[in-house]
């Protein structure tokens, strides 16, 4: 596939996950690694307490790609047909085990499951030949799944060493917390405005420019970055963060996602921030920030800018996700700027201004932070005067 | 006695921000939004000192206001978030902290940015509304 074709598809892409991410509070990152995941074949895991809106994030996304989405809260007692499908009786009666699987997470393409380690054993097992695979069988039932990404969640990593070789199948961790204080209005807003607040329906599917993407970053040019990402592997391994050889090598297929996310053909150092993505712990994703940074330093993303930032911590990541915050929040504020929207502009042009050196800061994004501040201009509060 | 120029360069990653500070034409408008913050119930302190205004609160709870410049801590100091100066903080603060005669167990504060030196107030938190607006009308002289 072409650059061309690759930049294009990616610029769908780019406008269906920024779509996705409207009404979307402290969630962007998971929405970037969720697509990131779908086009690199590989899947996610969400750590977080419960309540923290991780399914929103992930259905979402689902929605905007136009694909088959199924969601499921596991727990102790779930039946293997309240995922896989029930069993075809009229079947089973002539001696033929052959499960419907209509609607059922062998025919989704992007899957969320809760609490997915307190599955049982064979639902674990199940999921081990879907996840790894990409095929459900169970008696004279063979299935293909389409699936293109599988998030599970949990409250917490597993402990048990059985589950734990399970969750390594599920290459990226993002670990939510709840949402930060300055952004406390907005999740008010959002959470009262409900489902009035999502934009329309479900989109057209873009399945074929997910799929030529796939395709895409299987063909990726990742010569480059081969140094850089020994170095990476050997950095970590060396400072404690368990790293297994599935982990560093599948490493690469994020890489190679990103690659083309952000219209490229050849992968390169910029992006390199998906490392610390493959980090089983969120102490070892700290780690892995700080003792990669020189390596992730010129991170950027343009269609993924929210995750390359979180996990670079580069400064041009840093510019790119501003700005597309900055553009994000002028589209949405009305003519008069309310008084919430005010917190939330000074909100981000703090955020410019206390981590962006004024003589660094790119013009997109200069531009940016001058049309915030033209917008604060006119608003409906008149400040009271100290 | 040797003269020591204090120069100043980027930092690879900002400082997390735990005050900002503001003079001249941007005192008034950061105590502005000091205030907007205060009637929202956020828990903001202020300190003055040479006719700057210090407003300091969690990183997610700062005011803005334009020309304002944002500090982080360091070995007791507030500098720049995104600058570092050419001496190291705490050799910094030792020396400042002579020169001002401020005891390390003084609850002032000691910003240093590019050109600048000033002994801040002790912080008060929460701000005091009527202070606020009084040293914005005398300009915070």
């Amino acid at each position: 596939m072409d650059a061309d074709g690759v930049a294009e598809d990616a610029g769908l892409i780019r406008d269906a996950i920024a779509a996705a991410r409207v009404g979307l509070v402290d969630r962007e990152v998971l929405a970037d690694v969720v697509v990131l995941c779908a086009v690199a074949g590989e899947h996610a895991l969400v750590v977080g307490p419960p309540g923290t809106a991780k399914s929103e994030a992930i259905r979402r996304v689902a929605r905007r790609m136009g694909e088959s989405y199924f969601e499921y809260l596991v727990g102790r007692f779930t039946e293997p047909n309240e995922l896989f499908g029930p069993i075809d009786l009229k079947a089973l009666r002539e001696g033929v085990v052959r499960v419907e699987t209509t609607g059922m997470l062998p025919e989704a393409e992007i899957a969320f499951l809760d609490e997915v380690f307190l599955g049982s054993t064979a639902i674990l097992n199940a999921l081990l030949g879907l996840l790894n695979e990409r095929v459900y069988r169970r008696g004279s039932t063979l299935v293909r799944s389409p699936l293109r990404v599988c998030v599970g969640a949990c409250n917490v990593l597993p402990e048990d060493p059985a589950l734990a070789a399970f969750a390594d199948r599920f290459l990226a961790r993002v670990f939510v917390d709840p949402v930060p204080d300055d952004r406390l209005e907005e999740l008010l807003e959002v959470g009262w405005a409900g489902d009035s607040h999502r934009t329309e329906g479900r989109s057209g599917s873009l399945a074929d420019a997910l799929d030529r993407l796939t395709a895409a970053a299987r063909q990726v040019d990742v010569s480059e970055v081969g140094v850089l990402l020994a170095t990476a592997v050997r950095r970590l391994r060396a400072a404690g963060v368990p790293l297994s050889d599935r982990r560093a090598v599948r490493s690469q297929r994020l890489v190679a996602a990103a690659a083309v996310l952000d219209g490229r053909m050849t992968a390169g150092p910029e992006d390199l921030w998906v490392l610390p993505l493959v980090a089983p712990s969120a102490d070892g994703q700290q780690v892995a920030s700080s003792i990669l940074s020189d390596l992730v330093s010129k991170s950027v993303n343009q269609t993924l800018p929210h995750a390359s930032e979180n996990f670079s911590q580069g400064a041009e990541a840093r510019a790119a996700r501003l700005s597309s915050v900055a553009s994000a929040l002028i589209a949405e504020l009305d003519d008069e700027v309310s008084a919430d929207d005010r917190l939330r502009v000074e909100a981000v042009l703090r955020e410019i201004d206390a981590s962006l050196d004024p003589d660094t800061v790119p013009d997109h994004l200069a531009a940016a932070r001058s049309a915030l501040i033209g917008r604060l201009a006119v608003t409906s509060d008149a400040a009271p005067p100290p | 006695m040797t003269r020591v120029p204090l120069e100043w360069h980027r930092v690879t990653a900002p400082r997390e921000p735990v005050a900002v500070l503001a003079a001249g034409d941007a005192a008034g408008p950061l105590a502005s939004s000091v205030e907007r913050l205060l009637s929202r119930g956020r828990e903001v302190a202020v300190a003055f000192g040479d006719g700057a205004v210090l407003a300091l609160s969690g990183p997610d709870s700062l005011p803005w206001a334009p020309g304002a410049t944002y500090l982080g801590e360091e070995h007791g100091l507030l500098l720049p978030t995104t600058l570092a100066p050419s001496i190291p903080a705490d050799l910094l603060r030792g020396a400042l902290r002579q020169l001002l005669g401020v005891d390390p167990r003084d609850l002032r504060r000691v910003v240093v940015v590019p050109g600048r030196v000033i002994l801040f107030d002790k912080p008060t938190a929460p701000a005091d509304r009527d202070e606020l607006a009084k040293r914005a009308a005398r300009g915070f002289a």
